[in-house]
């Protein structure tokens, strides 16, 4: 049985985020503020060159939890990566393997609210166990709290597996 | 390849073909070529079918449709069916419902923890259907199958070995948020470059478990509408088989608790009712029998050198005639020579069997003999 990689948590790097225009309801302002992009021109630029997909997480409810499921019962290896809101710092990452007893669902330390704007980052293998033609794989991934399904937290990738296939997804932490 | 003619042989030996490997009557004193192909030691196909129905209907299928989703199944049928529900033509279908049905959502810890699980994701489905090619005959059969595998010690999925090694397989992750342009690069680059390692695992895995032990049966019932229409389909027999292999083994001397494979022993039994049989010399006419079939395999081998011994009894029991039984018997082996050079030899036979050939005991159909660079076995 395959170990858990070791994993590498870094501090938490605050980032501030851009003041609302004047003309703009309070909710459309709560929206814009936390969708909005990071200050600096550096991380801006850096934002707007990964158009990635959102996750729409609650400030103020629980923690942020991730998972990864495998299925065709085929063989899984990953790694779950938080980046800061440029996506060029890593701020924690773990390893699995779907083939341990250990669960492949993960908490994130930083509040919610902390987490706004980072990005979670799923990248890993599927192997079939044998050569034989016609196989699939079903890779998913989860982004909850309090066991719920935050809204775009769900992601999944499916296809015909011919004995190796890799893959690569990120996503971004807003609110709603 | 030169053939010389049958020799009378004392006894039991009626007829002896031996087939000579192409240049191997180039002369004596001459290396013998070791570029031809290693002699079949291997004969009988003692497993269960992977698709029974396909066996019963006497198809070989050019296009199976293998059905990946729900889907699919769902088109290929549609495809098959008139607006009368009639079969149109045609149909070879092959799937595994576990898989098909819910693959999605079936993970490794449910496959590797429940034993029903694995005996449901082990159970192959076929459907066949054949239809009669002219006007006169109108006739459509089909044949509905399941394979099960009811033990499978050579089950990929529980190779600790080949978990093991896919587990220490290492990802290469960038160190910064990939563009989804970038991922697509990262993913088929990522992807190339792990396939060829799992690859090594699975080989290593299929070589582990050469003589690995099993046990599979299927079944596969069929029917017949002499006139097409889906209403008057009447049973048309069925056909059973089961297959056991059992690994030989021994410990391993030096690893305590390893055990090391030297053979394998396969036995596999069969049977079959309401065969049609076309009758020789009259285009069109079929008589009806029941076949039951026992083979036997035994296989002995190492790095370096390997026996194989194979028997199969048939016998036939055609309807309103008398019963007859049918054997073949083969010998074979091969030996590495040096590095890179084996040479290869089978020996078979048969008797009995229908009225005219029976008379002869036994006769020896073929002895053949190979040098190649590759064994017949690994």
């Amino acid at each position: 049985m395959a170990k858990k990689q070791t994993a590498r948590k870094r501090r938490l790097t605050k980032t501030r985020r851009t003041k609302t225009r004047k003309t703009k309801t309070p909710r459309t302002k709560a929206r814009a503020a936390a969708r909005a992009l990071p200050e600096t021109p550096v991380m801006r630029a850096a934002a707007e060159e990964l158009q990635l997909p959102e996750a729409e997480i609650r400030p103020a409810d629980g923690p942020v939890t991730v998972e990864i499921m495998f299925g065709h019962a085929q063989h899984g290896k990953y790694t779950l990566e938080l980046f800061d809101p440029t996506g060029r710092t890593s701020l924690w990452s773990e390893g699995g393997v779907n083939t341990d007893s250990t669960p492949d669902r993960y908490t994130l330390d930083p509040t919610p609210a902390a987490l706004l704007q980072h990005i979670v980052v799923w990248l890993g293998v599927v192997n079939a166990f044998t050569a034989a033609p016609g196989q699939q794989y079903s890779i998913v991934f989860e982004i909850s709290q309090n066991g719920v399904i935050v809204p775009g937290g769900r992601t999944v990738k499916k296809g015909a597996l011919n004995g190796t296939q890799a893959f690569y997804g990120a996503v971004r932490l807003v609110t709603s | 390849m030169t053939t010389w003619a049958c020799r009378r042989a004392v006894g039991a030996l009626a007829c002896l073909s031996v087939l000579w490997p192409a240049g191997a009557a180039a002369g004596a004193g001459q290396d013998p070529p070791v570029t031809g192909k290693p002699v079949k030691l291997v004969t009988l196909d003692l497993a269960v079918p992977d698709s029974p129905a396909f066996t019963m209907l006497g198809l070989s299928p050019e296009s199976v449709t293998r059905p990946n989703t729900p889907r699919d199944l769902a088109t290929t049928i549609l495809n098959g069916v008139d607006r009368r529900g009639n079969l149109q033509t045609g149909i070879a279908l092959d799937m595994a419902p576990r898989f098909l049905f819910g693959g999605d959502t079936l993970t490794y810890q449910q496959y590797s923890g429940d034993g029903l699980t694995r005996f449901l994701a082990r159970t192959q489905v076929s459907l066949a259907a054949t239809k009669g090619a002219s006007e006169a005959d109108k006739a459509v059969r089909l044949a509905f199958g399941v394979r099960a595998t009811l033990w499978d010690r050579g089950d990929p999925r529980m190779d600790e070995g080949l978990v093991d090694c896919l587990n220490n397989l290492e990802i290469r992750g960038p160190t910064r948020v990939l563009s989804p342009e970038e991922q697509e690069d990262w993913v088929v680059k990522e992807t190339a470059r792990l396939r060829t390692k799992a690859d090594d695992c699975r080989a290593a895995q299929r070589e582990r478990v050469w003589n690995a032990s099993g046990f599979s049966v299927g079944v596969a019932p069929s029917w017949n509408s002499t006139t097409g229409e889906s209403s008057d389909f009447d049973f048309d027999g069925a056909g059973v088989w089961a297959s056991l292999a059992l690994a030989l083994s021994v410990e391993n001397g030096n690893r305590p608790g390893e055990r090391v494979g030297y053979g394998q022993f396969v036995v596999q039994g069969r049977y079959r009712n309401k065969e049609r049989v076309p009758v020789k010399d009259q285009a069109g006419q079929f008589f009806e029998q029941e076949t039951a079939g026992l083979g036997v395999r035994l296989l002995l081998g190492s790095s370096t050198r390997a026996a194989v011994i194979e028997a199969d009894v048939a016998r036939q029991t055609p309807k309103d005639l008398e019963p007859t039984t049918a054997y073949k018997l083969s010998l074979g082996g091969q030996l590495r020579l040096s590095t890179g050079v084996w040479i290869s030899f089978a020996v078979g036979g048969s008797g009995g069997g229908p009225a005219a050939a029976s008379k002869a005991a036994f006769v020896l159909s073929s002895f053949k003999w190979a040098m190649s660079r590759e064994p017949a076995i690994r």
